[in-house]
């Protein structure tokens, strides 16, 4: 019988630890081998943050535990899109780390190195950016305009879900959004332990990484600032361009009946940005005219 | 047609190819490059950021692959030799000389530019005089904001030092030395050996490479080295005022 909740801080001497499987800019993600009954059985990672991270102990209890406080469908629901800590790791009775649902397969790519060596890298934002050319190198298949538009909507959709949850992306970068093109297509958002709940602070520094800042925040974050780096997504990803911010560069693909959205979302004035929301319909719409021509 | 175009973050390698190194040393050394390409090959937007060349030295110095992009298709990678002595002074004229000839290229080409960065890796002594690569040191690094005197395009420079070298002499090329942008040298331990400690100091090299490529915790400098915690086992790193090696 089931004797209470699961704890939000779990000891990790209590957990049978594995290999590392990868040291970030900000700690080690190493592999859990007996999850404890965590997680309904789903495979965890441990993500042990380095000394120097300052960490904000009870904001990543906070992270926690409103994913707990989410009813069964919402969790679910951010559980298909987002890599959400599912508990904090406790080091010394300290907290020292998070436990994060492991990456699903879908995510991972091969690629073919310079060298000839095969390399295995999460499919990130970046390879949906690069162009055709490089890709042909790596011997990474290109993803067609419908496809493309498809994956934008699964974008928007995963962070219209984390904005009606009062959720703050703040970083958005080509690194931290892993998607996958098969079928209906989807995305998944890393580095969840970066975001934080509207009105309170992040458990760990929130980075801006250059080249996708928002010239009206420059030092802080926030859902208008989110909102611009949507549309500087949408932009990249249909210019297959990472530096722009020039909204005829996505012309083609958008649509020009779609532009003036655009341009909304990358306006200097916050105000003028459109709510995330509002991105689904017209992406959706395109998506479908570009599938539908394809198909002819 | 893009607004912005990428920063760019210009890398060099300067490499002691003096006869000590020759052997398991140069081997070593020689995979540093492709492993780098590699590495950059699983972030295609460094390809836009980063430019990457090698000069070598022992008594002259010679630009072994001129800095570009090591994405680019029809890159042909050198192969290093071991040839002769250890000139220092010569190690930074000739990089002086080409990081003005590079930057002046890139800016033409209508690039903003990164303050440079030097990976500078010896086994050994200089065998030049004191004077002699102090002086040249000087030129390549001395830069007076206010009356312009020196190289303004000075680079930031990490030291990398393995079997003899002279950690004093190393930690007196750490650039700069002081303030909020200073660099850290790296040094091999007492007890390892020669070719394990360089491939650390590649580790070392691609991961400062990558990160701050992806502006990883907004180096002020642009250039983002590793946590003193993260370093690969028999390698240190030292600031400019650390004296906690004999």
């Amino acid at each position: 019988m089931r004797t209470g909740l699961p704890p939000l801080a779990v000891d990790g001497e209590a957990l049978r630890l594995g290999q590392t499987l990868g040291r970030g800019g900000q700690g080690r993600v190493v592999e859990v081998l007996d999850n404890g009954g965590l997680a309904g059985g789903r495979a965890l990672v441990a993500k042990w943050y380095l000394p120097s991270v300052a960490l904000d102990a009870a904001a990543l209890t906070r992270l926690v535990a409103w994913r707990r406080s989410l009813d069964e469908a919402t969790r679910a629901a951010v559980d298909g899109v987002a890599c959400w800590p599912h508990a904090v790791l406790l080091r010394d009775g300290r907290a020292a780390g998070v436990l994060l649902p492991r990456v699903l397969p879908v995510f991972w790519l091969d690629l073919r190195l310079p060298s000839g060596a095969h390399g295995r890298v999460l499919r990130e934002l970046q390879y949906l950016i690069a162009r055709p050319e490089l890709l042909v190198r790596r011997g990474v298949p290109d993803v067609d305009a419908g496809t493309r538009l498809r994956l934008l909507v699964r974008f928007v959709e995963a962070v219209a879900l984390m904005h009606a949850n009062d959720v703050v992306l703040g970083d958005l970068s080509v690194k931290n959004v892993l998607f996958s093109p098969a079928g209906r297509g989807r995305v998944h958002l890393l580095d969840c332990d970066a975001l934080r709940l509207t009105g309170t602070n992040p458990a760990v520094g929130q980075p801006n990484s250059p080249g996708w800042d928002d010239p009206a925040f420059p030092g802080t974050q926030n859902q208008q600032s989110d909102r611009y780096k949507l549309a500087l997504t949408v932009l990249r990803v249909l210019a297959r361009d990472f530096h722009t911010r020039d909204p005829d560069d996505a012309a083609g693909l958008l649509g020009r009946e779609y532009l003036p959205l655009l341009r909304a979302g990358l306006s200097g004035d916050p105000d003028a940005r459109p709510p995330t929301a509002a991105w689904l319909r017209p992406l959706r719409r395109r998506a479908e005219e570009l599938t539908s021509s394809q198909e002819r | 047609m893009s607004e912005d175009k990428a920063k760019l973050l210009p890398f060099y390698l300067l490499l002691d190819v003096s006869w000590s190194m020759d052997g398991k040393n140069l081997l070593e050394a020689n995979d540093i490059m492709p492993t780098l390409v590699d590495a950059i090959a699983q972030n295609p937007i460094l390809g836009d950021k980063v430019r990457f060349g090698l000069v070598d030295f022992s008594d002259d110095a010679r630009v072994q692959l001129p800095l570009c992009d090591l994405l680019d298709p029809n890159l042909a990678l050198p192969g290093l030799a071991a040839r002769g002595g250890t000139s220092y002074a010569e190690a930074f004229r000739t990089m002086r000389k080409q990081i003005e000839h590079d930057v002046l290229q890139l800016k033409a080409d209508n690039y903003s530019v990164h303050r440079p960065a030097v990976f500078f890796l010896s086994d050994g002594g200089p065998t030049d005089e004191e004077q002699e690569w102090r002086s040249a040191f000087a030129e390549l690094t001395e830069y007076d904001r206010q009356t312009g005197a020196g190289f303004a395009m000075y680079p930031n420079v990490i030291p990398f030092g393995v079997a003899n070298a002279d950690p004093h002499i190393m930690q007196q090329l750490i650039h700069p030395s002081v303030g909020n942008k200073q660099m850290r040298m790296f040094m091999m331990d007492k007890g390892n050996n020669a070719p394990d400690a360089i491939r650390a100091m590649a580790e070392i090299l691609i991961s400062s490479v990558l990160n701050s490529g992806m502006g990883v915790a907004n180096g002020a400098s642009g250039v983002v080295l590793p946590d003193p915690s993260q370093l690969p086992a028999g390698v240190t790193s030292f600031s400019a005022d650390d004296d906690d090696f004999l």
